[in-house]
């Protein structure tokens, strides 16, 4: 019932000359980049990090990106996460074209759209883990008042975090703040997360269960876009794609 | 063969954690030799960075033994290591670490400075001028670090690492943050380094740039598992190729 | 966040290498690329130093020039009153041991007739010798001394009072209606009286034949007396004094022992006030510094680890960050060092020099206070600075590279963090927890803040109390004046005569007389009081309006019973309510009751007695010297030109006019008396408030500054412009409503003390106790306005950060 109520409202949120509302049109690609060029102006010159994308990512899809530091992998994730606008081309995500949306109306869509999981977890020190995971409903109002604490319970549980959702985040291990920063990204139900090298700073045993987490979601219909530069993750994933130099120059399918 | 100019004995190291200790480090035995350019190869969380920050006095090891050329880093003070470091070390980090208000060249005089090394500013200034045309970019000596690019900052990083001349040059991911062209660029500077005699250790998680080096050590979950010593740059292909099956 | 934002124009130093250490260029760029900061950090200390410094030089330059005022003046400390007598009776008084000096005076109260017909009092005073003045002199001021009889010297303020000029002839009006001119020859100062607005009389200086021309004789009445008072008891010597005078065949008339004078009373109660918020605003700015300072040295964590890095040893370190905390000192005090000297003068000549009376010899402030703001200047920062820079560059290299310094603020294990735990979680919004618990996250931070909110709010509601105090303090004065104008007369008149005659003039519609007199107290040990005033009062009086402070009011049928006023209960503090005292009226001793206290009037200690005791006393039944009108118009004008009419309608009538006045100059004169000490408090007022708002902004900016990555965090996890504004300025209110709760507790009970404490250092007796409630919710409005205007500049740059730059942060 609310899904469709979500829609409406991201529906009511499209710039009018924008992309035509897509809603129900499933098999429209949930991501779709085409001829993304990103440049930065640096003060040896222009330096062109993306050299036009092409990419599209279906519903339920786990596509991992691959690329070593400065290849790029970054600035294509800031730019279907709206973090970054593109200086040419199309970027469409959830059938919106965000490149309309300014700095604060874009949080308010990524907030209901897309999950964010960070290398260094980036969870709110003054809140209890629990609180982290309700912030995001609060803001953007979704769920009653009172479900949203049964709910981001519900969510910890889920991550194998119950125990410590009263705890504040400086004396949780790197392996507990990352599986809290995993139900935060869930917290509003968002057909698609996006994780930023998730297992980058977690030991080989910790990675692993956070590695699986992201498997049992995608199993469960979540579209994932997941950033690393493990090889040997992006082997498990459905999809991987190649960045180096600002282009994509490999990719792989598995069943 | 004489002396090794680094030997590490049994080198541990604990972090508290919250869930217990966890051991970032879990006993590395190493030596290496004068002019050795080593390349310190594995995943993040595997302590290449603790390693290098034992090798470097930034962080001191909860068990083990370091010396360097003939001192005993492991037991020396807080002030006292920052005193060896700034004279007998030099560090480059990924992310760079230049003061943002010094100009480039100000930022390769300041270990002179604080060392009391070289003579007068003047003198320390024609000498950090002489150290950033040897990383080709002397031109930007007045500049501020915010007015260059990441490779032309690297450069003037590793020129400040030389300042001091000293013993050995220890790198964490110099080229992390760097484009392939840039990072190229940036290695070969290492390379030429190396060639000059020299000592060179760094971290690094990049496996193509690894084989051309001299010595190539694998760290994973705090121990060494590979030590392999490459007589050519065949052989570091090889080796490479090798690590990917 | 303009406070810490890093401006990357250096500006300077690509021409200068070579030219000094590079670790001095790190210093100076820090100085000037953070202007704004420098300049912040300097105002807080400047404010500091500038209060203590401003107070300091205006405490030192009225008490210098007070005191040298003083001592050139030579004044009495004792006055006996006697028969004619001559300048040889004089040196045999001198001999008395414990007199260093006496001089015979002849003095009398006279009148002259200034514009607009009214008259002002003047005391005139017959001087033997003006060369040889030895108690009570006159310094010269301009003109020449008189040496003819109808030639008299004037107080300098007089020119102005009287709208005279030097070389002017004035009219003398004398009790008895007689007139003599006297032809002005110059001015000279008398340090006894403050500004003739105050004290409705000016002083003028003749000749012992001038003072025969005015008739009063060429011999002196009144003995002054300089007193040794280390040779023992004023009193005592005085005595000793008395029984010489007696043994020349002359009764003792009356005696004065000088008091403390209302001026000492102003420069005291100024200093008071003065020192102690000087004081409390040094403690308020030395807070402020301490928290920019800590900020300071937390952004530079990276750097110091750089600084380590590359072999900067820890007293290296050291030295740069105290150079550059001094810095803001001698900023700081280069600012203060002028702005204070000008307050003081400023204060002097436009405030204190004409209302005291100060004829300042200099306006040089001390040099050693010139010394204190330096070294206040450089102590403070220094001081506040010493901590977090010791703690700052103890930290290791390692800690110090990955920034793990920056984690200062703890969450957790507290007792707020586990009362605010407890607050319900399913309804209390995150967003407000968020706002709230980033509040008490740097508990040393929020203190040192909200301690300088807190008594910023306290004394600034506590001052305007005081000012508000000071009126109803004046209000309350009046209750004693209870109607527009006042005659009184020289001879006592039948009341019935007296008030046909007052109703008789046009404009008055009430009237009640008064039998003024006066009486001394005779103590347990024989020794008699200062002459106090007596107020004797009809049955049922309508114009005295009493505050009782013990006992009661005087009842119809009283007779022997009597009300002293705070000011006589102040010198005599032996008496209680129900003692029986001797009172010596009209050369008779006689028993009375104390039946009450009541407050005072700032006129001057006073006993109040029913008329009919007073009457029979006095040999003078039915009969008083002084008629209070009751007129239509109440307002200052109306009553002047009430004030007028009534003095010509009573010499028509052949009435001897003593004086007049009305209740609107009464209380304007009461008024000019508190004017120093509020100016002093609106000063210090607006120097806390300056200090509070500094302190609310520097803390948010630093808050912000600290919280820009999460920031990032909330966007990225679906904040709204709206959201993040609400959060960074919800901080900002909690902060202002949580000090002005806690200062608002604590204004009441500060404010009673502080209008206590001036009104017994000013005027014997405490003020007239009112809160200033209005201003205590103005203060809220203003404080959550600040706190939104403080949090304004960071929260537009939170909105705008984008995730981007938060997590290059990174």
């Amino acid at each position: 019932m609310w899904l469709k109520w979500r829609r409406e409202r991201t529906v009511a949120m499209q710039p009018t000359n924008g992309y035509h509302n897509g809603a129900g049109q499933t098999n429209r690609p949930i991501i779709d980049l085409r001829g993304v060029v990103k440049v930065y102006p640096t003060p040896a010159g222009p330096f062109m990090a993306l050299k036009g994308i092409d990419l599209a990512v279906a519903r339920g899809e786990f596509l991992a990106v691959v690329g070593k530091s400065g290849s790029g992998k970054s600035t294509l994730i800031n730019m279907f996460t709206g973090i970054d606008h593109p200086t040419d081309g199309e970027v469409i995500v959830a059938d919106t074209p965000i490149r309309h949306l300014d700095e604060g109306k874009m949080a308010e869509w990524r907030g209901r759209t897309m999950g964010i999981v960070f290398q260094f977890f980036q969870l709110l020190p003054t809140l209890t883990v629990v609180e982290n995971v309700m912030i995001p409903m609060d803001l953007a109002g979704m769920y009653g008042l009172s479900e949203r604490y049964d709910r981001a319970m519900h969510l910890l549980d889920q991550m194998g975090m119950a125990d410590d959702a009263h705890k504040f985040p400086a004396i949780l291990s790197a392996g507990q703040a990352q599986r809290a920063a995993i139900a935060r990204a869930l917290a509003n139900d968002p057909p698609i997360l996006v994780a930023d090298e998730p297992t980058g700073n977690l030991d080989t045993r910790n990675a692993a269960i956070v590695f699986d987490l992201f498997m049992s979601l995608a199993e469960a219909g979540k579209t994932i876009v997941m950033v690393t530069h493990d090889d040997e993750l992006a082997r498990r994933t459905q999809r991987a794609v190649t960045i180096a130099d600002g282009l994509i120059v490999d990719e792989t399918r598995r069943e | 063969m004489s002396e090794p100019l680094i030997v590490l004995k049994g080198v541990k190291k604990a972090y508290r954690t919250p869930a217990g200790e966890f051991y970032a480090l879990r006993g590395i035995d190493l030596e290496i030799g004068a002019g050795e350019f080593v390349a310190l190869l594995g995943r993040s969380g595997a302590g290449k960075s603790t390693l290098i920050n034992m090798l470097t006095g930034i962080d001191r090891p909860t068990e083990g033994e370091i010396w360097i050329a003939g001192q005993a880093i492991h037991r020396m003070s807080e002030s006292k290591l920052t005193r060896w470091r700034g004279r007998e070390v030099g560090v480059v980090f990924q992310s760079f670490q230049l003061m943002p208000m010094l100009t480039c060249a100000q930022n390769v005089m300041l270990p002179m400075d604080f060392a009391n090394l070289y003579g007068s500013p003047r003198q320390q200034y024609a000498r950090a001028r002489e150290l950033l045309a040897a990383v080709e970019i002397a031109e930007h000596a007045d500049k501020l670090p915010s007015a260059v690019s990441g490779g032309q900052r690297q450069r003037v990083a590793i020129a400040r690492a030389l300042a001091n001349d000293p013993t050995f040059i220890a790198a964490d991911e110099p080229t992390g943050n760097l484009d392939s062209r840039t990072a190229d660029a940036v290695f070969a500077v290492f390379q030429q380094l190396a060639a000059a005699g020299k000592t060179i250790f760094m971290a690094t998680h990049d496996r193509e740039l690894a084989s051309r080096v001299s010595r190539v050590l694998h760290i994973e979950d705090g121990l060494l598992v590979e030590d392999v010593r490459l007589a050519s740059v065949e052989e570091g292909h090889e080796l490479v190729a090798e690590m990917e099956a | 966040m303009l406070l810490f934002e890093s401006i990357n124009d250096t500006g300077w130093g690509k021409s200068q290498n070579g030219m000094i250490r590079i670790r001095w260029y790190k210093v100076i760029s820090d100085l000037w690329s953070h202007r704004t900061r420098t300049l912040i950090v300097s105002l807080a200390v400047a404010v500091g130093v500038y209060a203590v410094g401003a107070i300091m030089a205006t405490q030192m330059l009225m008490l210098r020039e007070f005191h040298s005022d003083r001592n050139e003046a030579l004044l009495a400390d004792a006055i006996v009153y006697t028969q004619p007598f001559d300048a040889k009776l004089a040196e045999r008084v001198q001999e008395v041991p414990g007199v260093i000096a006496a001089e015979g005076r002849q003095s009398l109260r006279a009148r002259v007739p200034v514009a607009d017909g009214a008259r002002r009092n003047i005391e005139i005073v017959a001087i033997d010798d003006f060369t040889d003045m030895r108690v009570d002199r006159y310094p010269f001021i301009a003109g020449r001394w008189p040496d003819k009889r109808n030639e008299i010297m004037l107080e300098h303020m007089a020119l102005r009072f009287l709208g005279v000029a030097i070389g002017d002839t004035i009219m003398v009006e004398l009790a008895d209606g007689t007139h003599k001119q006297f032809i002005v020859t110059g001015t000279m100062h008398d340090p006894r009286y403050p500004s003739p607005e105050i004290t409705t009389f000016t002083v003028g200086a003749v000749t012992p034949a001038g003072m025969e021309y005015l008739g009063g004789g060429a011999l002196f009445t009144e003995m002054r007396l300089r007193l040794d008072r280390d040779a023992g008891e004023p009193r005592a010597i005085v005595t000793a004094v008395e029984q010489r005078i007696e043994r020349s065949d002359r009764t003792i008339v009356g005696r004065t022992i000088v008091g403390r004078s209302i001026i000492e009373s102003i420069v005291n109660t100024a200093v008071m006030i003065l020192s102690f918020f000087g004081w409390v605003i040094l403690l308020l700015s030395a807070f402020l510094v301490i928290n920019t300072i800590s900020a300071l040295i937390a952004q530079q964590v990276n750097q110091i680890g750089i600084m380590k890095l590359v072999g900067a040893s820890r007293g290296q370190m050291i030295v740069m960050y105290l150079s550059l905390v001094l810095v803001f000192g001698v900023l700081a005090f280069s600012i203060a060092i002028p702005l204070a000297t000008w307050t003081a003068q400023y204060l002097m000549t436009n405030l204190i020099q004409d209302l005291v009376n100060l004829r300042p010899d200099s306006l040089d402030v001390p040099l050693w206070v010139y010394g204190v703001m330096v070294a206040i200047g450089v102590f403070i920062p220094v001081l506040a600075g010493l901590f977090p820079v010791l703690q700052g560059t103890r930290i290791t290299t390692y800690a110090a590279l990955n920034e793990l310094g920056m984690q200062t603020g703890t969450t957790g294990g507290g007792f707020f963090d586990r009362l605010l735990a407890r607050l319900p979680k399913r309804w209390l919004q995150r967003p407000l927890l968020l706002a709230i618990r980033n509040t008490l996250r740097h508990k040393g931070r929020l203190l040192r803040t909200m301690v300088v909110m807190i008594l910023g709010t306290a004394l600034f509601i506590a001052v305007i109390s005081v000012r508000i105090s000071v009126n109803t303090t004046q209000e309350d004065f009046l209750r004693y004046h209870q109607y527009d104008v006042q005659v009184q007369l020289q001879e006592s008149h039948r009341i019935a005569r007296l008030e046909s005659a007052a109703l008789a003039a046009p404009g008055v519609v009430g009237v009640e007389s008064w039998a003024l007199g006066g009486a001394t107290r005779v103590r347990p040990d024989g020794l008699e009081s200062n002459r106090y005033q007596v107020i004797a009062l009809p049955e049922a009086s309508t114009m005295v309006d009493p505050i009782i402070q013990a006992g009661r009011w005087l009842l119809p049928d009283d007779e022997y019973a009597v009300v002293l006023n705070a000011s006589v209960v102040q010198d005599e503090p032996d008496v209680r309510v129900g003692d029986r005292i001797t009172l010596k009226m009209n050369g008779r001793e006689r028993e009375w009751l104390v039946v009450g206290f009541v407050g005072s009037d700032a006129q001057g200690p006073k006993l109040y007695m029913n008329q009919g005791v007073f009457g029979y006393e006095n040999r003078s039944p039915g009969r008083a010297n002084s008629v209070q009108v009751i007129t239509e118009s109440h307002d200052l004008l109306g009553q002047k030109t009430m004030e007028a009419l009534l003095l010509q309608h009573f010499e028509k009538l052949g009435y001897a006019v003593r004086t007049t006045r009305t209740t609107q100059t009464l209380n304007a004169q009461n008024g000019l008396m508190f004017d120093v000490i509020v100016g002093f408090l609106i000063l210090n007022a607006v120097l806390l408030g300056l200090v509070g708002s500094l302190g609310l902004s520097t803390t948010m900016g630093i808050n912000m500054l600290e919280r820009i990555r999460e920031i990032g965090v909330l966007r990225a996890v679906g904040a709204s412009n709206g959201a993040i504004r609400r959060i960074v300025l919800l901080e900002g209110l909690v902060i202002a409503t949580l000090s002005w709760v806690i200062g608002f507790a604590l204004s009441y009970p500060v404010a009673q003390v502080m209008s206590e404490q001036i009104g017994v250092a000013l005027l014997d007796t405490p003020l007239s106790f009112t809160y200033a409630l209005p201003a205590a919710i103005a203060w809220f409005f203003v404080l959550l306005a600040l706190a939104v205007a403080a949090s304004l500049g960071p929260a537009r740059n939170a909105v705008r950060l984008t995730i981007r730059e938060v997590l290059a942060y990174e």
